[in-house]
Parts: structure tokens; sequence; C-alpha cells
């Protein structure tokens, strides 16, 4: 780790750690008006994180209530240690396995396919036609990835969080970041072979 | 000068390379490399498609003051935490029983002082679902998606019928979608229900149903 750099950079950019800040001393205070501006604050972010790493919209919005129910309950907790956009994440990404393992076990007991096995043995990409075809192929290669990698994935392609970031988020070594994302490249290249000429460049 | 790196290294290192999040020493390692290493600099290319690729995926718009709603109705009861924040004295087990005796005849002393009290003291919630909401507004649908549907089929489902998520889902999962134009005729609203009753994305398409109309 690059100790020259400021411990932040990479944040997750759709906030501001220190109008954050004041939002939570309010909310350890038990100031439901700053509830309901982080909340608004971090609802898109938190629904698309969760939803990326559970692949289900109605987990997703459950998952946003969990984490904002924890962001009350331990507001006055937070120690500093990290941002307070790295510390909702952290709480999503744990709240967003939990409800994926839950869901699972549900699906285990009441389904008679295994329709991501099914898919797995369809290994033929498919040509996107049009940008919503492009959107459906992105989605379903993230659906190959493991939950783990999803995140990986999103934390960095879309909040531009630094690996560093990434592992205090996901609780691993960053070694552990920098594998798997290793590893989620390596599988999306083989699942999207034609991304490269269906998006303009840069 | 920044110390040279090894290929496989600034391999790993080029996704926070495209996000701008690494720090100047790797950063200008990892330029530095790019300039020599024509397989990096494919690899480059591709990681800022794919970025940018995931960055244009979308997720449904829906209003965060539903999801609010919710939460808000959760946390009544909840004590605020100024109440629950304040430090436990230590008490011997006498003092701890006289204070749990004396908050128990305080409570049922307030319940009996309260009980005529209790129907003008209701307070109505300021929140509202479908179920109890405003009646239902011209160019509102109420909706059931398939439950397989993706974020990124709904937002196309939507942008097809030009119209957004306004309220939802309820606990049976229907979703109230608002057309972008209000002023659509009868038959206008007939023909679109029927095409979205054939969508194998929907599973039941209504009019949106009225307050009193909520089953």
């Amino acid at each position: 780790m690059d100790e020259s750099q400021p411990n932040r950079r990479g944040r997750a950019k759709f906030t501001d750690d220190e109008s954050d800040l004041a939002l939570l001393a309010r909310i350890a205070r038990g100031d439901r008006d700053a509830l309901r501006d982080i909340y608004t604050v971090y609802y898109h972010p938190l629904l698309r994180f969760i939803y990326r790493v559970t692949g289900q919209l109605e987990l997703a919005q459950e998952g946003v209530n969990d984490v904002m129910m924890v962001v009350w309950r331990n507001a006055e907790e937070f120690a500093r240690r990290s941002s307070v956009s790295t510390w909702i994440m952290g709480i999503a990404y744990r709240k967003a396995l939990k409800l994926l393992e839950r869901s699972r076990r549900w699906s285990d007991r009441f389904a008679s396919v295994d329709f991501d096995e099914w898919i797995e043995r369809s290994d033929v990409p498919a040509e996107p036609s049009d940008d919503g075809d492009l959107r459906d192929l992105l989605d379903q290669a993230l659906k190959h990835l493991s939950a783990e990698h999803r995140a990986v994935v999103e934390l960095t392609y879309f909040y531009g969080c630094s690996y560093e970031e990434i592992a205090v988020i996901a609780g691993c070594p960053v070694n552990t970041v920098k594998t798997r994302m290793f590893h989620a490249r390596a599988k999306l290249r083989k699942l999207l072979p034609t991304l490269g000429k269906d998006l303009p460049s840069t | 000068m920044s110390q040279p790196i090894t290929h496989s290294r600034a391999f790993e290192l080029l996704p926070w390379f495209v996000n701008g999040s690494l720090g100047a020493a790797e950063r200008d390692a990892v330029e530095q490399h790019l300039r020599s290493c024509l397989s990096c600099h494919r690899e480059l290319k591709e990681q800022q498609r794919l970025r940018i690729a995931l960055r244009a995926q979308p997720v449904v718009h829906i209003s965060p003051q539903t999801g609010f709603e919710k939460l808000a109705h959760s946390l009544e009861g909840e004590p605020v935490l100024a109440e629950r924040s304040a430090p436990a004295r230590p008490l011997n087990a006498f003092l701890r029983f006289a204070a749990v005796a004396a908050a128990g005849l305080l409570v049922v002393g307030g319940l009996l002082w309260l009980a005529p009290l209790r129907q003008d003291a209701r307070v109505e919630p300021t929140y509202e679902t479908l179920g109890r909401g405003p009646q239902a507004a011209r160019g509102e649908l109420d909706v059931v998606f398939v439950q397989s549907i993706t974020a990124a089929q709904m937002q196309g489902l939507l942008e097809e019928i030009h119209g957004s998520i306004a309220a939802g889902p309820t606990e049976v999962g229907r979703y109230r979608v608002r057309l972008d134009d209000p002023s659509a005729s009868d038959p206008q609203l007939d023909a679109l229900l029927a095409a979205l009753q054939k969508d194998p994305r929907v599973r039941l398409a209504t009019r949106a149903l009225s307050a009193g109309t909520e089953p």
C-alpha cells in the first residue's frame, strides 16, 4: 500500500464525507430528518450495489432498509476508521450476502431446476443485436460471477473504489480483492468476447 | 522516475488504474509499463470499455420515498438514540428492583391516565402506501412484473411505455406506474394495457386501483 497517498482516495464518489459525518452525528442524537437525508443520498447507490450482488431487485429494496436500520442503530459507534461511505457500503456488502444466502436456502427448497447450472452449460455467448441486448448480456455475464466477485467488479468500475477500500468493505485482505478481480476479469472476458467491438471506444 | 514493475503486477492493477484510484507511485509505474507493453495496452482498452458498459447499466429508478416510509414505519416504537445511549448507572440489587417496580407503576398509572384519551390522541400516520394512498391519478397503472425480471428489463419496459415507478412494490409485488403523458385517452390506455398483459415481463397490468378498491 502506498502510504504517501491520502487515506481516502478512491472513496465512493457519490457522496461527501464531511456532510455524511454531520448527518451521522445528527442521527446519533436521534434526528430522523437526518436519517431521511442520508437515506435519500444513499438510496440509489445502495439499491444498485445490493441488486448487483444479489441479482434480485426485491432483495435490494429490502437490503437498503436493513442497511439504514443498522446505520440508525449504530451511528453513535462509527469510529472513523474509514469514510462514512466505506462503512455503509461494508454494511451493505454483508447484508447483501446474507440476503442472498437466505434467498438461496428458500429457492433450494423449492426449485426443481437449477437454471444457473443450465446457463453455465450453454457456453456459447449470444451476439448482442442492440443496446438492450447488450445490457441483458452484461447482466447475464455478471450473474455467472460469484456474489463476492460481482461486488469487487461493481465497487471498482461503478463506484470507483480503490482496492484498499474494497478490502475494508469486504472485510478481506487486499490480495484477496486482487485475486477476486483477476478471476472476475478472466470470466467476463470469456463470457463477453463481443464486448469490445460493441461498445464505444474511449 | 518510478520503480519499474513486473508485467503481472501492472496487469493486475489495470482496473484501478482505469478507475483513477491508484496512488501516485503505482499509477506512474503502471503508466511506464504501458508504454512498452502491447498486451497491457490492449487490456487497458478492454478495461475502459468494460467500465463504460458497467456504468451505463441502469437500475430501475424507484423513488426513495416509499422505501423510507417503510423504514420509518418499522422505526415506530424504537427509542431515539438519545434515550438509548443514556449511560447506565451501577445499581445494586435493591435499587434495581425498586427502579423496575417504580417503572411498572408508572406504566400502569400512565395507561390508566391515558386510557380515556387514546381515541382523541391517536395520530394518523403520515406515510402512505398503495393501499391507503391518494386516489389513483389518471395515467397511472398498477403492474405486477414476473418474478424473474431483471432491473434492466424492468427499466427497458418502463422506457418503452414512457412511464416511471411512482410507488411500490406492495407486499404482493404490485408497482404503481405513472405514464409520462397523463392525458392518454381511454382507448389508448386500453391498448397499452392489452399490450402489457401479453408482455412476457408482466404478470398483471390494470388501471391504477383507488384506495377503496385495493384488495
